[in-house]
């Protein structure tokens, strides 16, 4: 069976109907992962032998008349930093090489549950700092549009997982943007949900207060479909939001995006921003009109100051999570070592790759004695500050409007040596975790060159459904290739 | 404050972590463009905002009961070194 152009509606048809079981849907998944994934590199590893059992208790829970729920059957991907039981979590470091989680995730839980077939683990930067998946321990991932370029990062797996057709979605994490980056440099849809909407429990741990998990699929339909069966209250995760959907969410997201009321920041249209996305987003803004929805510029300061406030809080929560890795309890264990110190020190240096350990670095002096007033206070109070400039922007519109990134897929090795520079492509999403706001990236256009260029809609928080609907009635006017087995010429 | 090598260094130890010892002076002319950036920070009227007003959320708690950890057998696999049923760990008392 061929999966190319395959949309979980497909597969569901397909699986009642009996013109596929879930088994064969399963080998045609391992079979494309087979012959793609060795250019495209974006799992770490597959979890074959748990796959092929859950996709045969599907088919025999079908041949009884029964159902699992809304995703029984269907081919899922996870991102390497989100624990499975039985199968390694390595967050793509050599730390956690040999880490075998010994339990589900919740969201991994609440997948099983609803009869998903988890294939297996996705590439990502490591311990998910990164904007390419160039920091990968172990490999780097390529962009299915064009395989010179990076896949965004750092759920950089994810998002290639699902341009390249192999799954019809993949879950990664966003604390800065990690979803929807690599989304847009995909051209695949990918939700971060409002903070505390999706369970973090057995998310290995970044910036605790901004780290979000959430699905990457190549239609909307798919986002949301994947967002009902993982959101909800979790007892395990103690900033988990008490509150459900609406019952007739789907029916929501499907009734088009006439009415909404848009607004555009033209801060976010300004230096900076490549003149192809920029064109792009503007005309999308036109097409979101012709659908009925109203769309007007607004002021929204988009101040460097956001940026290094992110990069404050962000390192500093890592430096704080990372401290757990200190070679006794779990993790890599250096060979050699006299004292405890050396013990901790050396399994440190020779565990932790280069981003994260200027992660560390940067957490750790802005926490430190003497300057914490100067950095970590004044970055909290820069995030507050945002939070009311977006409360006081929806008091008068129901979405957000702004480009996903600045820049287009970018070549690989081209920003590697340059840190700053890597970080300040994160202009257009970081805010959005700050402010702990639900935000959604979607292709909006292809470049001159044919790669995908993406957008982004913010919503209030736990407005998800608002996202989705506006998201889904332009999915359907704008009539784009859905993964880069659809693009011209492929 | 100057950002040099020794508060690199410093910033090293804090952290547990050390470098190749071309690698300081490298991270310390990093640091000094990262944390200029930061700068930033101090030109933004801020001084009004208070981090400790938490008007409109809520603090939710759930009950303190007791839930077993099934499985063992998972929980012991990531272990570097057992010893007749012990968990055996390099020594860290000097």
């Amino acid at each position: 069976m061929d999966l190319k152009g395959l949309r979980i509606k497909d597969m569901q048809s397909g699986l009642a109907e009996g013109k596929f079981t879930s088994v064969e849907l399963l080998e045609a998944v391992y079979k494309r992962i087979e012959s793609a994934d060795g250019e495209v590199g974006a799992f770490l590893s597959l979890a074959k032998e748990s796959a092929l059992e859950s996709a045969k208790e599907s088919d025999a829970r079908r041949a009884k008349g029964e159902s699992a729920g809304s995703l029984d059957g269907i081919p899922v991907a996870i991102k390497d930093n989100i624990c499975m039981k039985g199968v390694t979590a390595t967050c793509a470091s050599k730390m956690l090489e040999d880490f075998y989680p010994p339990y589900d995730a919740t969201v991994v839980k609440k997948l099983k549950k609803a009869g998903a077939v988890i294939v297996g683990k996705t590439n990502m930067d490591e311990f998910a700092m990164g904007s390419s998946t160039e920091n990968s321990y172990y490999k780097k991932t390529k962009n299915p549009w064009d395989l010179s370029k990076v896949p965004g990062g750092s759920s950089g797996g994810a998002a290639a997982s699902v341009a390249a057709g192999m799954v019809p979605i993949s879950f990664g994490s966003d604390t800065g943007g990690s979803i929807r980056q690599p989304a847009a440099f995909c051209g695949a849809v990918g939700l971060k949900p409002t903070y505390g909407r999706v369970s973090r429990y057995g998310l290995i741990a970044f910036g605790s207060s901004l780290d979000q998990i959430g699905p990457i699929a190549p239609t909307v339909e798919e986002v949301a479909l994947a967002f009902e069966v993982v959101t909800g209250m979790d007892r395990y995760d103690a900033t988990s939001i008490h509150s459900s959907l609406q019952d007739d969410f789907m029916d929501f997201v499907k009734s088009g995006a006439s009415g909404l009321r848009v607004a555009i920041p033209e801060e976010y249209l300004g230096a900076g921003l490549d003149e192809e996305i920029k064109e792009s987003v503007l005309s999308t803004a036109e097409t979101l009109k012709k659908l009925g929805a109203t769309v007007e510029y607004v002021s929204l300061p988009l101040e460097d100051a956001a940026l290094s406030a992110y990069y404050v809080v962000a390192s500093a929560e890592a430096s704080s999570n990372l401290a757990r890795f200190d070679g006794v309890r779990y993790g890599y264990r250096t060979e050699e070592f006299d004292t405890t110190d050396e013990l901790m020190i050396k399994s440190r240096s020779e565990g932790f790759g280069e981003e994260v350990k200027r992660r560390i670095m940067i957490g750790t002096y802005a926490l430190s004695s003497g300057y914490y007033d100067a950095y970590y206070k004044k970055a909290m109070q820069y995030r507050k500050s945002m939070e009311a400039a977006f409360d006081k922007i929806f008091e008068s519109y129901d979405l957000v409007l702004s480009p996903a990134s600045p820049v287009l897929p970018f070549g690989i090795g081209e920003k590697t040596d340059d840190p700053l520079a890597m970080y300040l492509a994160d202009v257009y999403t970081v805010n959005i975790n700050m402010a702990g706001l639900p935000a959604l990236a979607m292709p909006c256009g292809i470049s001159k060159a044919g790669l995908p260029i993406g957008l982004q809609f913010i919503g209030r928080k736990l407005e998800e459904a608002t996202i989705l609907k506006a998201a889904y009635g332009l999915e359907q006017a704008l009539e784009l290739p859905k993964t880069a087995l659809e693009k011209e010429g492929a | 404050m100057e950002f040099t090598r020794e508060t690199v260094e410093h910033i090293a130890k804090l952290s547990k972590l050390e470098f190749e010892e071309d690698k300081y002076d490298a991270f310390q002319k990093e640091f000094v463009k990262i944390l200029e950036h930061f700068d930033n920070l101090s030109d933004v009227q801020l001084e009004d905002v208070d981090i400790n007003d938490i008007e409109g959320k809520k603090s939710v708690l759930r009950s303190d009961d007791v839930h077993i950890f099934e499985d063992r057998e998972a929980l012991i696999r990531n272990i570097k070194k057992m010893r007749d049923g012990y968990i055996e760990i390099p020594k860290v008392v000097d």
